[in-house]
């Protein structure tokens, strides 16, 4: 498949870049970095995509792989705050409280639940999830009721 | 908050439309930033290293030297640098199998051997250097002191990147038990 055809399927899927990014990046440079690492690492798979599953799914796996194993160097904001500084991905005006409250929440979760929740708020099946993680629909199952309650539990305050 | 409503806010988190024009540049190797950054290193240290190599046979008295020690220093250079370009060639690296876990093992397992690697091209280099450089050379105790300043200042900078190798390491690790955790 051409470089035509990749940036095709990679600009309606952009999105799931994004996703990906917003959960493991704190900064918006780490985020540029992410974003281009990952866009980088599924062009030069590309060649290996044989159409057997969707695009999407495909570059589900390469986004989370990319991010979890690639070096950041800053770490994670811990502290929320009510006016959140401009160097961030996003400042609470350009999303509001509530996406930023559930983006601060996913953050607060390790990186395999964050990967795992992502792809199921994103409405994937179990049997995808679990074909993208290389675990069992039925562990998936355990463990996202485990991170919702989790999940809850921070956007409640810990009640 | 209830699981829809989670869902429904998760969907709306706006994301920055990229055009194509911009996808197509981040396709380059050129504009990778942490590619760039390791090949920049990489050429830097292969330009010193070789400006080093034509000049270090009359400078640094290599024509004196017995043929041995010429040899342990070029050969302590040039495991390094190639060192340099394997580091580089891991991270250009397309690593992608079936599913993030199986990737994950992997590539935990290529950074560990990438680890060993490191602390045999840093030792290999130290001993090729200081074999070189003490050669012929009569031993004061001030020179036995120099030395060994040398080599502790070595073991402490071996000691600090073979953290940071492990500390990555440990991090993929973790994550690999999380996702395995039931």
């Amino acid at each position: 498949m051409s470089e035509k055809q990749f940036l095709q399927l990679l600009s309606a899927n952009q999105g799931i870049i994004a996703k990906v990014c917003n959960i493991y990046c704190n900064y918006r440079e780490d985020y540029e970095d992410l974003f281009q690492e990952i866009t980088y690492q599924a062009y030069k798979g590309f060649p290996s995509f044989r159409g057997e599953a969707k695009f999407s799914t495909w570059l589900y796996r390469i986004a989370l792989n990319t991010a979890i194993s690639s070096f950041r160097k800053k770490k994670p904001e811990l502290n929320f705050v009510a006016d959140l500084p401009d160097h961030l991905v996003y400042s609470n005006d350009e999303i509001g409280d509530e996406k930023q409250q559930l983006l601060f929440a996913i953050k607060q979760l390790n990186e395999a639940d964050r990967a795992v929740i992502s792809l199921y708020l994103d409405e994937l099946s179990y049997a995808e999830i679990a074909a993208i993680i290389g675990i069992s629909e039925n562990n998936i199952g355990v463990k996202i009721n485990r991170i919702k309650n989790k999940l809850f539990k921070i956007l409640n305050n810990g009640k | 908050m209830e699981n829809d409503k989670l869902k429904s806010i998760w969907k709306t988190i706006p994301a920055q439309h990229r055009s194509d024009i911009e996808l197509r540049e981040m396709l380059k190797e050129q504009n990778h930033p942490i590619l760039n950054a390791i090949k920049k290193q990489a050429f830097v240290e292969l330009f010193a290293f070789t400006i080093f190599l034509f000049c270090y046979y009359t400078m640094f008295d290599g024509a004196k030297k017995p043929l041995l020690a010429n040899i342990s220093l070029v050969l302590a250079i040039s495991i390094n640098v190639f060192h340099h370009f394997k580091a580089y060639r891991l991270q250009q690296l397309f690593r992608s199998s079936e599913n993030v876990l199986e990737d994950l093992k992997l590539f935990a397992a290529k950074l560990k051997s990438h680890q060993l690697e490191t602390v045999i091209a840093k030792t290999i280099f130290i001993a090729g250097m200081c074999f070189f450089f003490t050669n012929g050379i009569e031993f004061t105790s001030k020179k036995w002191w120099t030395i060994g300043l040398i080599v502790i200042i070595f073991i402490i900078q071996l000691f600090l990147l073979n953290r940071i190798w492990m500390n990555r390491i440990r991090k993929i690790k973790t994550t690999i038990a999380e996702f395995e955790k039931a």
